[in-house]
């Protein structure tokens, strides 16, 4: 079982709200700006503008980011189930971002960035439809469908 | 990198006639002073215009502007202003937009940017962060908003947003609008400075950050949000939208019907929230940073006879091109709407000219020889007709396009056209919220719906009631609205989130000193608001606007309401100026006092 953000599409109003908080959340060097460029989450539309999607790791059972990186930056926590960047040792290579069929790994300043699943999560609060949530579960079916279709 | 928080710090200028683009920073009093949107920019045209100027010529200047609140967690902060001395009305304008523009437009790393000159080819500027540049928009020119913003994000990249004009803009009409993704910077006229400019678009990417001085704060918004929401008007806003108001305007007798006429539209049912929910509405949807979620997604049904989709109408258009006009189907009006934003025109003030014309075949003063077909009230087809005829300034929409005044005084009828210094009313009837009058006649730009209202007061009796048609307390009421909205507007924010909430001004001050690092109180930051409001009088002023010019057509002040709430009821225009001057610290010919400006800084 892996804690994630589960995502529910009927809620979302492409407010941006979630993306803008969790930028918050990541301050670097102490300074605390909103930057939507650097959140762990974003959200793509679809073409005929019917559906919003936030795109938020999906904490697979089997991540392919993990597989894919060349210098074993990226690891899956065998408690949580919650993959990790480990940006020492990361080189903003982007093999993950190409691996991830999901679209929910990026790159921000040549290191990638994910969501990690904060204790939390300011993106969690800032949704005030309740798109979405905190949850403790594998099945990531529909979820991983709906970013198949809509893509970042 | 500018150590100010709130603020980007930057200000690029760029001189068309020359291709000239100049960073500079950001004089940290003048922000203080006049914060940002309307505030800011006005200021800057203050100094640096030759106010006198024609406003389609090479001398006036285009000023995009957000606030230190846009891009940040305060409520509804995806806004940005142009602001610019309109070509409609001869005065000081401001036209703001929500949608995504304004975030990307920040997000580069500009508070503002100032256009001046005019190209002597058809350009767009491209800003990537902090390239910038001119390039050549010839492919581009002649097309609708839509196929131009999908041109260029093709010809830049796919993150990036678009503000741009339509044929309406590079045609000059007087009420042209600048769209970014179906949502519109439509009134006063400055898609038509931005026309006369050749410039077709601005396209902005950035991926810069909005620093705050006390990021813990912008933690609240997350508790406040929930309560905004669960308001009474916040889950109506939610449901449908501002077409919400046709309800409460209709049954309060204030819904402008049939060139105002009328204040209510028997129709009503059939162009509403409700109508929309059942037959175009395919979801809500927000701006940026904003969870009020009142936008609408719209379609039109494949077996309709109108065909599209896109966003609306909003509240402000279904009046100006359906009760207005008579218009009573939600397809037809949906379509308008469509026509409009791709055409980029102002709906409310096409809406406000097709009612004058339309009055005026009425009464025999124009024919339909002048016009070249039939044009009856509630005809959404020769409607549409003349839209497309507006933008294109072909055949009598060449009159068209120069305004409501312009028409109805070639006609000899000056008072057929219902509007205010040159620029029609908003859907608000003034003669069943006399307040809202007062409102329009001292705008600084004449009828217009967002240098505040008064709704909520008047209407909704929050938070307490009070008589909607009683000059009772309307002039401090109408200054204490022309004030906030002056300073929330500033703020690159949203109005409508704050008439929501009770002590939203409390709130709205300790965002905005946490973002700026320096504390400001309620009193502080609606005394901002009345500085900004007395700057802008102070431009019109300059001009020679005064009392003469802040009135209302005579069938708002003289001829009474015919039913229902307020029967018998006319605006107590004189009335109430006379107090407002007097509350304002201004003369009885509605110029600031010396003492006045002295008191608020202006120098």
């Amino acid at each position: 079982m892996a804690k994630r953000i589960a995502f529910t599409e009927e809620r979302c109003t492409n407010c941006n709200l979630c993306l803008m908080y969790c930028s918050l959340a990541f301050g670097e060097k102490g300074i605390y700006d909103f930057r939507p460029s650097r959140a762990r989450i974003k959200v793509a539309v679809s073409t005929d503008d019917t559906k919003y999607v936030a795109h938020v790791c999906l904490q697979c059972v089997e991540p392919a980011c993990v597989e894919a990186c060349p210098e074993g930056a990226l690891v899956k926590d065998p408690k949580t189930g919650v993959v990790t960047v480990n940006d020492d040792i990361c080189t903003g290579c982007a093999k993950c971002v190409k691996a991830c069929e999901y679209g929910c790994i990026f790159l921000f300043n040549k290191v990638a960035v994910k969501c990690e699943v904060c204790y939390d999560p300011l993106c969690v609060r800032a949704c005030a439809r309740g798109a979405l949530t905190l949850i403790d579960d594998d099945d990531v079916d529909e979820q991983a469908n709906l970013y198949r279709e809509v893509r970042i | 990198m500018s150590t100010m928080t709130g603020w980007m710090g930057t200000v690029l200028r760029v001189n068309l006639s020359n291709g000239t683009i100049e960073k500079q920073p950001l004089d940290s009093e003048l922000a203080h002073a006049y914060v940002g949107g309307r505030g800011l920019a006005t200021k800057f045209l203050l100094d640096e215009l030759d106010l006198q100027c024609d406003p389609l010529s090479p001398e006036n200047m285009l000023v995009f502007i957000n606030g230190p609140l846009t891009l940040t967690g305060a409520f509804g902060s995806g806004r940005y202003m142009v602001v610019t001395k309109s070509p409609l009305t001869g005065t000081i304008c401001s036209s703001n937009s929500g949608g995504y523009f304004a975030a990307s437009f920040k997000s580069a790393g500009y508070d503002a940017i100032i256009l001046s000159g005019k190209s002597e080819k058809p350009v767009y500027l491209w800003i990537n962060d902090d390239k910038v540049e001119l390039r050549d928009a010839t492919a581009v020119w002649g097309k609708n908003t839509r196929e131009t913003t999908d041109l260029l994000l093709k010809q830049t990249r796919k993150d990036a947003r678009v503000a741009c004009i339509g044929p309406a803009g590079e045609n000059l009409v007087r009420y042209a609008a600048i769209m970014n993704e179906d949502r519109a910077a439509a009134r006063s006229g400055v898609g038509a400075v931005m026309g006369s400019k050749n410039l077709k678009a601005l396209v902005v990417r950035g991926t810069k950050g909005v620093r705050v001085a006390d990021p813990e704060e912008f933690l609240r918004p997350l508790i406040i949000s929930k309560h905004i929401k669960n308001a009474d008007l916040g889950i109506a806003l939610e449901e449908f939208g501002t077409p919400l108001f046709v309800d409460i305007m209709n049954a309060n007798n204030a819904m402008p019907t049939k060139n105002f006429q009328m204040g209510f539209f028997e129709d009503g049912d059939q162009i509403n929230g409700a109508e929309m929910i059942d037959k175009t509405l395919v979801r809500s949807k927000a701006c940026f940073g904003c969870s009020l979620n009142c936008g609408r997604n719209t379609r039109l049904p494949e077996d309709s006879k109108y065909k599209g989709r896109g966003d609306g109408p909003e509240y402000e258009t279904i009046y100006a091109l359906g009760s207005n006009i008579l218009v009573n189907d939600i397809y037809a009006l949906t379509k308008m709407n469509y026509i409009c934003n791709e055409l980029g025109i102002d709906t409310m003030e096409t809406g406000s000219v097709i009612a004058a014309i339309m009055e005026l075949l009425e009464m025999g003063k124009l024919s339909e020889k002048d016009i070249g077909y039939s044009l009856k009230w509630g005809d959404a087809d020769a409607t549409i007709h003349m839209i497309e005829d507006i933008a294109y300034c072909r055949g009598f929409g060449k009159i068209a396009a120069l305004g409501g005044k312009h028409v109805a005084e070639t006609c000899g009828e000056p008072e057929v056209f219902m509007g205010s210094k040159g620029q029609g009313l908003a859907g608000y009837h003034p003669r069943a919220m006399v307040g809202q009058g007062l409102l329009y006649a001292t705008s600084p730009e004449g009828g217009n719906h967002t240098t505040g209202n008064t709704v909520n007061q008047e209407i909704n009796g929050i938070p307490e009631p009070m008589d909607p048609l009683s000059a009772k307390g309307k002039a401090e009421l109408v200054i204490r609205r022309q004030n906030e909205t002056a300073f929330v507007e500033c703020c690159g924010l949203c109005v409508f989130p704050y008439m929501l909430m009770d002590g939203s001004m409390a709130i709205l001050a300790d965002l905005y000193s946490a973002a700026v690092g320096k504390k400001y109180t309620e009193d502080d930051i609606r005394e901002i608001g009345e500085r900004v409001f007395n700057l802008e009088r102070i431009f019109n002023h300059r001009l020679g606007f005064s009392r003469k010019d802040d009135t209302l057509p005579k069938r708002l002040t003289q001829v009474p309401h015919n039913e229902g709430i307020g029967e018998g009821n006319v605006v107590p225009l004189e009335e109430m100026l006379n107090e407002y001057y007097r509350l304002r610290g201004w003369t009885q010919e509605g110029v600031p006092s010396k003492e006045k400006l002295k008191e608020l800084n202006i120098t």
